[in-house]
């Protein structure tokens, strides 16, 4: 009887060394792939206080990887997008319009598909990220409910971040790009001076007649009372009685109708005068708004003394600046 | 053994050492988390779970939850109109969405680019059209979503009511009260004030003046979001008729313990009482700012019927909304939670009268 065990013995030997050396290498790429499969994500200790861009990596939903810190240089705008909401793609949009290419544009979204629908043809320096969205909420500390908005310096440090409560970021982002715009009281008069014939000039006309030549106007975009704006209604009421050589005007937006000119002077009890501005005006002042911002714009005070007209642009300087008109 | 079996061994061995591994990676990671501090909710906790109880436990028959059956970015406010659907608003999502009764998900009923809400807070629905509260002033639209005109009011709404003589009865925030600034105002069907009344604190930031309204008949209902009390007036005179105390066991340990802590600030250390507040048919429905949200239901002179608790996926660290609609003998509670990850959702809850 042949045996026919031995040379099976040895083929089964070597299929037994092939599939040894198999599993081995096997074994092997599921280590490469568990230690490099860590590398790309963003894992990162969450810091309630975010001073600086995070040190994490962004999977942009072109393929592209990038560490966020390779930004730094640029100043850069990070913004979670909630897509259905048209607020958070106008405002993307409207900076977009502003800084094309000078900041860098970091679009984190839950859904890049519906992103880029509603807002086509972003430019390269736009990266919209949906890839691990709900761990960069938590790298940047932003709530399941809602969105949020960072602004990081050229340094990468974080210089402003809000939940879109201020519609526009105009005017924070100027300033980190170190935009040479003249001073705001300096913009404002300039403006004032271009605008012959208009509201303000008309006021400026009528005050120059009294027996002061003496008129403080106040031009708002908005007023309420749980705003500065409010407050300075207040404050503008108490002058009245206190100097009553100072004529004290409001200048309401031209859209207002007159039904809320009697609202504003009723609900406000305003004890001074109020008109509305004129569509040349408004226009103007809006382009303003645009560049500076409207915490800035709105309530800005105008002193009129005969000829001269001098800007308050901040609440705490109202009272010295009208103690000393 | 064969070298198969070593082999498997081996695999088996790796993969129990991967799975350790990644257990370890995870654990790691999440315990980078920074677990937030909400001190308010925490002392709640701890002092509900010591109380005596005794209260009954509601399960919700609807649940709206955030990015399952509806798509909230943070809702402030809800409002039932007459037919039973429910109007959710959503401050930053800058949109209302529609729940209507039968419906399992909530949909975007106006949008900004429809009625240009900005920042809506508040809402009321009244004479077949909804008002609603935003950054521009009081909007009223059709209970179809039509745009039909904007009041100015001027004055920041924290909530308000509408009168049968479709007057607005508002409680204002005041940046600055001055000592005469009223706690409710009345204005026209225009937006035009007719009159001020109530006495307002004006103390913490003037925060103890945030008022809920709610109106029946004759008579305006006050429930203090920051102060355990409720003031009844008298619509026609504007003078306080009476007032409430409402005593829950907790409340005196918790003002004494949130007044103790040294952290955060005014806001973070006064405690909110109530959340809102309805009152239908004599019947008055408050809601207690709770982390287990209760519910009191109580005659209009103050004597408490019934008290119950909701029964909630996770605590609320926030009660955005409450209203109660009624229907023969049962009612309908909806309720706008925020839980501790900030994730909101509305709770439906129906019960008998008492």
């Amino acid at each position: 009887m042949s045996n026919p065990i031995l040379p099976k013995s040895n083929a089964s030997r070597r299929r037994r060394l092939l599939v040894l050396v198999i599993l081995v290498l096997v074994n092997l790429s599921v280590i490469a792939y568990l230690i490099l499969r860590r590398t790309p994500e963003p894992v990162v200790a969450v810091d309630q206080d975010l001073k600086e861009i995070p040190a994490v990596n962004i999977l942009a939903d072109t393929g592209a990887n990038k560490p966020l810190a390779t930004l730094i240089g640029k100043v850069i705008l990070v913004q979670f997008v909630n897509p259905d909401v048209q607020s958070q793609l106008d405002s993307v949009s409207q900076m977009l319009t502003k800084f094309g290419a000078d900041i860098w544009f970091v679009l984190i979204t839950r859904d890049a598909h519906v992103l880029r629908e509603r807002l086509p043809a972003l430019s390269n320096n736009v990266i919209v990220v949906q890839q691990d969205f709900t761990q960069l909420k938590r790298i940047f500390n932003v709530p399941d409910c809602c969105e949020r908005r960072f602004v990081f310096n050229e340094a990468g440090k974080l210089s402003y971040n809000d939940y879109y409560y201020e519609a526009d970021l105009t005017a924070r982002i100027n300033v980190l790009l170190h935009r040479q715009l003249p001073p705001l009281s300096d913009a404002v008069l300039q403006t004032l001076s271009q605008l012959p014939g208009t509201a303000f000039d008309s006021l400026r006309q009528r005050a120059q007649h009294t027996k002061s030549g003496k008129a403080a106007v106040a031009v708002f975009t908005s007023v309420c009372t749980s705003c500065q704006s409010g407050e300075l209604v207040q404050v503008l009421n108490q002058y009245v009685v206190k100097r009553p050589d100072i004529r004290f005007i409001a200048l309401l937006p031209v859209d207002y109708t007159n039904v809320d000119v009697e609202n504003f002077k009723s609900n406000l009890q305003v004890k001074f005068q109020v008109e509305k501005a004129d569509s040349a005006f408004s226009r103007e002042f809006s382009k303003l708004v645009s560049t500076y911002g409207q915490n800035r714009l709105n309530g800005i005070l105008l002193l009129i003394d005969r000829d001269s007209v001098s800007v308050v642009e901040n609440s705490d300087e109202v009272d010295p600046k009208l103690a000393k008109l | 053994m064969r070298p198969a079996s070593y082999n498997a061994c081996f695999l088996f061995a790796f993969a129990v050492l991967s799975v350790t591994a990644a257990c370890a990676e995870r654990s790691k990671s999440a315990s980078t988390k920074a677990k937030p501090h909400f001190p308010e909710l925490t002392i709640k906790q701890k002092l509900q779970a010591e109380s005596a109880g005794g209260s009954q436990s509601l399960r919700p028959s609807r649940l709206l939850e955030n990015r399952g059956n509806a798509e909230f970015a943070l809702p402030t406010a809800l409002t039932y109109a007459n037919n039973g659907d429910l109007y959710i608003l959503d401050n930053n999502g800058h949109a209302v969405h529609r729940w209507s009764g039968g419906e399992t998900k909530a949909n975007v009923f106006l949008m900004q680019h429809v009625g240009a809400l900005n920042f809506p807070y508040a809402g009321q629905i009244a004479n077949q059209r909804l008002y609603i509260s935003d950054n521009d002033g009081i909007k009223v639209f059709s209970t179809k979503g039509e745009f039909e005109r904007l009041i100015r009011v001027y004055f920041g709404v924290f909530s308000f009511a509408i009168t049968d003589k479709e007057t607005f009865l508002i409680s204002p925030l005041i940046r600055k009260p001055e000592a005469q600034s009223p706690l409710i105002v009345e204005l026209d069907s225009h937006g035009k004030l007719i009159r001020g009344f109530g006495r307002r604190p004006n103390t913490h930031e003037s925060l103890d003046a945030q008022a809920f309204l709610s109106v029946e008949k004759n008579q305006l209902f006050v429930a203090f979001k920051y102060r355990p009390v409720v003031e009844v007036y008298d619509i026609a005179s504007g003078r306080l008729s009476r007032t409430i105390d409402v005593s829950h066991s907790i409340f005196p340990q918790l003002a004494a313990q949130m007044s103790a802590g040294s952290e955060g600030s005014e806001r973070g250390r006064l405690p909110r009482y109530l959340a809102g507040i309805k009152v239908i048919d004599g019947r008055i429905f408050l809601c207690l700012y709770l982390p287990k949200p209760e519910i009191w239901e109580m005659r209009d002179d103050g004597q408490r019927l019934r008290q119950f608790q909701v029964e909630c996926p996770s605590s609320a660290l926030d009660i955005f909304g409450f209203d109660v609609r009624a229907r023969g003998n049962s009612v309908t509670i909806a309720l706008g939670l925020i839980d501790p990850a900030l994730s909101p959702s509305v709770a439906e809850i129906t019960t008998n009268l008492s």
